[in-house]
């Protein structure tokens, strides 16, 4: 594909070590286009090795606004159906631009192993010494292994590892919207991780015209979202407010995903005064709330408020899904609920707990589009204008191909 | 200038105490369409190898360690090189290199006596990068006044050039072919402007000195920087001015790479240079003095990126004329291991100068390796017998050089 | 028309880097970009620099500081400006790709 995608996606193997570039044909996006549709084409054809699908959209790493979103497509371990959970943050755009814009991930590796994908390579490295690691400890040594604080990472921790419906393939330090258990999924592969740099180029048919259909785009999407960031934005998950009033005493600053003007992530500092701005050696001071329904499950669980920041720092270095497994620390207090963690994170039983296709915002056409176009879902259920019309105006604008409204319908 | 006229052999020299800039000559050189160049170390010369070329170059680096490198012999060949008729470009160090600027001159190639107006036994005071502006040379100091780009002119053009240590020259009026003219807006004053301007305007910025039966073209400003074409143009115009006689050193490729083959050979040197390329990126603020020559970390990411650029190009190319592959992938792999080697020390606290040097030589000759693959592909045609030779490989028809001597 | 920097404003989104990245190659990238996100993540320590033509503006969260090439910091903080060394300067275009697409005015234009 010549342009907005890369010219190859790659079908791995994990069982014989072996990666396959293949080329993306023009006619299979014209068909799939891309994100959770194309995602599931490749499903579909791959289906015999119990795939893991990494994809992104046609706008992923580009300036259209939202372009950070990367798609898991996988058969969830909790509903037993193909899923697609959100890759936000920067991994998806670090993914394409690593050069490949899918990844399909099949069978089982004999032994625990990363996947490093890098300038159109793939490297399959062991992982023994990371197998029992938390997810904080992932992140650094790769990172410092492969000399890279830009590295993204897509890793479990012992709750995959123990291949548990509640664990969550996380992001980073942080976990993301995986509703499905597809952290369970790296674990039955004994797929510690995926790390991807991407240090690539994106190609645009009409740059031109794509610049400014963007940029027209940006003024819209601006005057959507009139200041809201961090917690007060975050209305779609419902925060009481008396936590809200607890939770900006720990309140440090708002940071959005990769080219995501809607900054609703918030960090929680509660091991330093979160009004201190350098960068001091309190290495771990707190911790970036990126789940706001995670937020939401957990204070309604109980919670208490000015736990809530340590709770789900917990959870995420134990790979666990906060929405998950908040139910079980109903009526603890922080030590009793991290404590909970440890153990809900060697258990094998979990609850069964509600998995949607849309775990930040409310499914709707908007979000399916966004889905596919590697939009953030959370932008585009704020913004009318992000919708398949538009995509597929953008898109036809950028490849030089013909798309229309239907092409962003699953 | 047409195709025949661009088939001057040039021979760049890459060896101990060149700097990065060298790569500066390979972009402009394929820009401008000659593809007869060469990479020469200090053994080559030593060995005789600059009879094959019509024109060799010394391009910025440290002269003191060019020098060290060449030896007595080396010199000496460079110097017999020019009087039997070749022609020797000299920028920056390559321009010191080869002048006599002191009553006193260590022992450097010394072609003709061509003062500098930059050395002085007490060298005004630097207002910025003190750790870079002042280099010492037996009694006193060669200093440099300014950084970045500035004006030169020919007397009738006028064009922008930049400066990153190249001499300010004193010379009679017949050898000069430039002159520093003024500043520019983006012109770096490492001392004050009006001392700065004292020191370089009006004197030579470009010479050319009938050596024997060959010739000096020395420059202090690099006129072979890709970003500057003007200064492009007037070097191409000093090239056309080469007489190509010489028949080139021969083949230099021992593999010819197609199919599945080449694939692996790229594949390999582009996992290791891509890991490198992600460390060099997070590299921070490291600073080496190797020589008299401070190194940044930035000078290594320089290279790799050039060298990842080549590679992408080579991908392009139908097969792959290449010397000694698998030497080329181990060099990858270790400058892969010296750079992590490097940021784990250099988190310690602990010293790298040792496995700098060695990185800065090691990118240095696996840059070299991969364009040589580039230029003898690009060079195919231009062969005495340089056709098609016809042979068959996995059903593609080979271009490239099995006829070549 | 120059860049001023206010660090606070930042999201930290990256859009000025893909939108300098596209001013100079015309392809979405995040590499030739003259200005550059730096980020501690374990920490939300996060900011902006940006290559000048003989300087570098550190748009650090506590506040910019203009660092000379080849000097070092005066500020003792973890992120460096040394990668971004590497980069084509700014050349203060005009109507800049880093401003029109930075969404919370954290690079503006100035005279």
């Amino acid at each position: 594909m010549d342009y907005l995608y890369t010219e190859y996606y790659l079908v791995v193997d994990l069982a014989t070590g072996e990666a396959e570039e293949v080329e993306l044909e023009e006619e299979f996006v014209q068909e799939n286009v891309g994100g959770a549709k194309l995602n599931m084409a490749l499903y579909e054809e791959h289906k015999d090795g119990e795939p893991i699908v990494l994809g992104t959209g046609p706008f992923t790493s580009t300036l259209v606004p939202g372009g950070c979103l990367g798609v898991i497509t996988a058969k969830s371990p909790v509903t037993g159906d193909v899923a697609h959970a959100p890759i936000t943050w920067n991994a998806g755009a670090e993914l394409k631009l690593s050069g490949y814009s899918f990844v399909v991930i099949k069978n089982k590796a004999d032994n625990p192993t990363y996947l490093w994908l890098h300038d159109e390579i793939a490297d399959f490295v062991d992982a023994s010494a990371l197998w029992g690691k938390d997810v904080w400890e992932t992140v650094d040594v790769i990172r410092d292994e492969q000399g890279e604080d830009r590295i993204q990472l897509l890793s479990i921790g012992k709750a995959g590892e123990n291949k548990l419906s509640t664990a969550q393939v996380m992001n980073n330090y942080w976990g993301d919207g995986d509703r499905f258990g597809f952290g369970a999924l790296f674990g039955e592969k004994n797929l510690k991780a995926v790390a991807v740099r991407g240090m690539g180029e994106l190609d645009i048919d009409d740059a031109e015209a794509f610049i400014e259909k963007t940029e027209e785009l940006l003024g819209k999407v601006k005057s959507a979202l009139p200041g809201q960031s961090g917690l007060d934005a975050i209305d779609f998950a419902d925060i009481p407010d008396d936590a809200k009033a607890a939770l900006k005493s720990q309140l440090h600053r708002v940071e959005a995903d990769f080219n995501n003007p809607f900054a609703y992530k918030f960090f929680l500092k509660y091991r330093e005064d979160p009004s201190v701005m350098k960068s001091t050696d309190v290495e771990e001071p707190g911790v970036l709330i990126s789940d706001p329904m995670g937020l939401a499950a957990l204070l309604k669980a109980g919670v208490p408020a000015d736990a809530v920041g340590e709770v789900f720092e917990k959870a995420f270095k134990l790979g666990l899904n906060p929405a998950a497994v908040a139910s079980k620390l109903s009526g603890k207090d922080k030590d009793a609920a991290l404590a909970e963690l440890d153990s809900l994170a060697e258990s094998s039983e979990a609850e069964k707990f509600e998995a949607t296709f849309s775990p930040f915002a409310p499914s709707s056409d908007r979000m399916e589009a966004a889905y596919i176009a590697g939009i953030c879902p959370v932008l585009a259920s704020k913004v009318e204008a992000l919708n398949a019309e538009m995509f597929a105006e953008l898109m036809s604008i950028g490849t030089g191909m013909d798309f229309d409204a239907d092409a962003f319908k699953m | 200038m047409d195709s025949i006229a661009r088939s001057q052999k040039i021979g760049i020299y890459i060896g101990m105490g060149a700097s990065y800039s060298w790569i500066w000559f390979v972009k402009t050189f394929d820009a401008l369409g000659f593809h007869n160049v060469y990479f020469i170390d200090e053994n080559d010369v030593c060995e005789g190898v600059l009879l094959h070329f019509d024109c060799f170059i010394l391009p910025g680096g440290d002269p003191f360690q060019v020098a060290e490198g060449l030896e007595t012999d080396g010199l000496a060949a460079i110097r017999r090189f020019v009087e039997e008729g070749g022609t020797y470009i000299g920028v920056c160090a390559g321009t010191y290199l080869s002048i006599i600027f002191h009553d006193d001159p260590l022992p450097w190639l010394n072609f003709e006596k061509v003062p500098v107006n930059n050395f002085s036994l007490d060298p005004p005071e630097a207002i910025r990068m003190k750790y870079k502006y002042l280099v010492s040379y037996q009694d006193g100091y060669v200093y440099h006044p300014v950084r970045g780009p500035l004006r030169v002119t020919d007397g009738t053009i006028s064009f922008s050039a930049p400066l990153y240590g190249g001499p300010p020259m004193i010379a009679p009026r017949e050898y000069i072919m430039l002159e520093y003219e003024g500043f520019e807006d983006k012109t770096l004053y490492l001392i004050e402007e009006d001392k700065a301007f004292e020191t370089m305007i009006g004197y030579a910025a470009g010479i050319h000195i009938p050596v024997g039966a060959g010739q000096l073209y020395l420059f202090g400003p690099h006129c072979e920087h890709p970003q500057y074409p003007q200064a492009n143009n007037y070097l191409n115009d000093v090239l056309a001015r080469i007489t190509p006689q010489s028949d080139g050193p021969g083949r230099t490729a021992t593999d010819i790479l197609h199919g599945e083959k080449k694939k692996r050979f790229l594949t390999s040197v582009k996992r290791e240079l891509s890991s490198a390329r992600i460390i060099a990126s997070g590299m921070t603020d490291l600073r080496w003095k190797i020589g008299e020559k401070i190194w940044e970390d930035e000078k290594i990411t320089y290279f790799l990126t050039e060298t990842w650029k080549t590679i992408k190009q080579l991908q392009k190319h139908e097969c792959l004329p290449v010397k000694d592959p698998s030497t080329l992938i181990s060099m990858a792999r270790r400058i892969h291991v010296l750079l992590s080697d490097i940021r784990t020390l250099s988190k310690e606290g602990r010293d790298t100068n040792t496995e700098a040097a060695e990185l800065i030589d090691l990118t240095k000759l696996l840059s070299k390796g991969l364009f040589d693959c580039y230029f003898n592909y690009k060079r195919r045609s231009w062969m005495p017998d340089g056709k098609d030779c016809g042979r068959d490989y996995s059903g593609g028809k080979c271009l490239c050089m099995h006829t070549v001597r | 028309m120059a860049i001023k920097v206010d660090p606070e404003k930042c999201i930290n989104c990256g859009a000025c880097e893909l939108g300098c990245s596209f001013y100079r190659d015309e392809v979405f990238t995040t590499m030739s970009a003259s200005v550059m996100m730096y980020r501690e993540e374990k920490k939300n320590y996060f900011g902006i620099m940006l290559k000048r033509e003989d300087d570098m503006i550190l748009g650090r969260p506590e506040g910019v500081e203009i660092q000379k090439e080849g000097e070092e910091s005066d500020s003792d903080a973890g992120a460096s400006a040394k990668p971004i060394l590497l980069r084509e300067p700014c050349d203060n275009c005009k109507n800049a790709m880093c401003v029109r697409f930075c969404p919370t005015g954290s690079l503006i234009e100035v005279d």
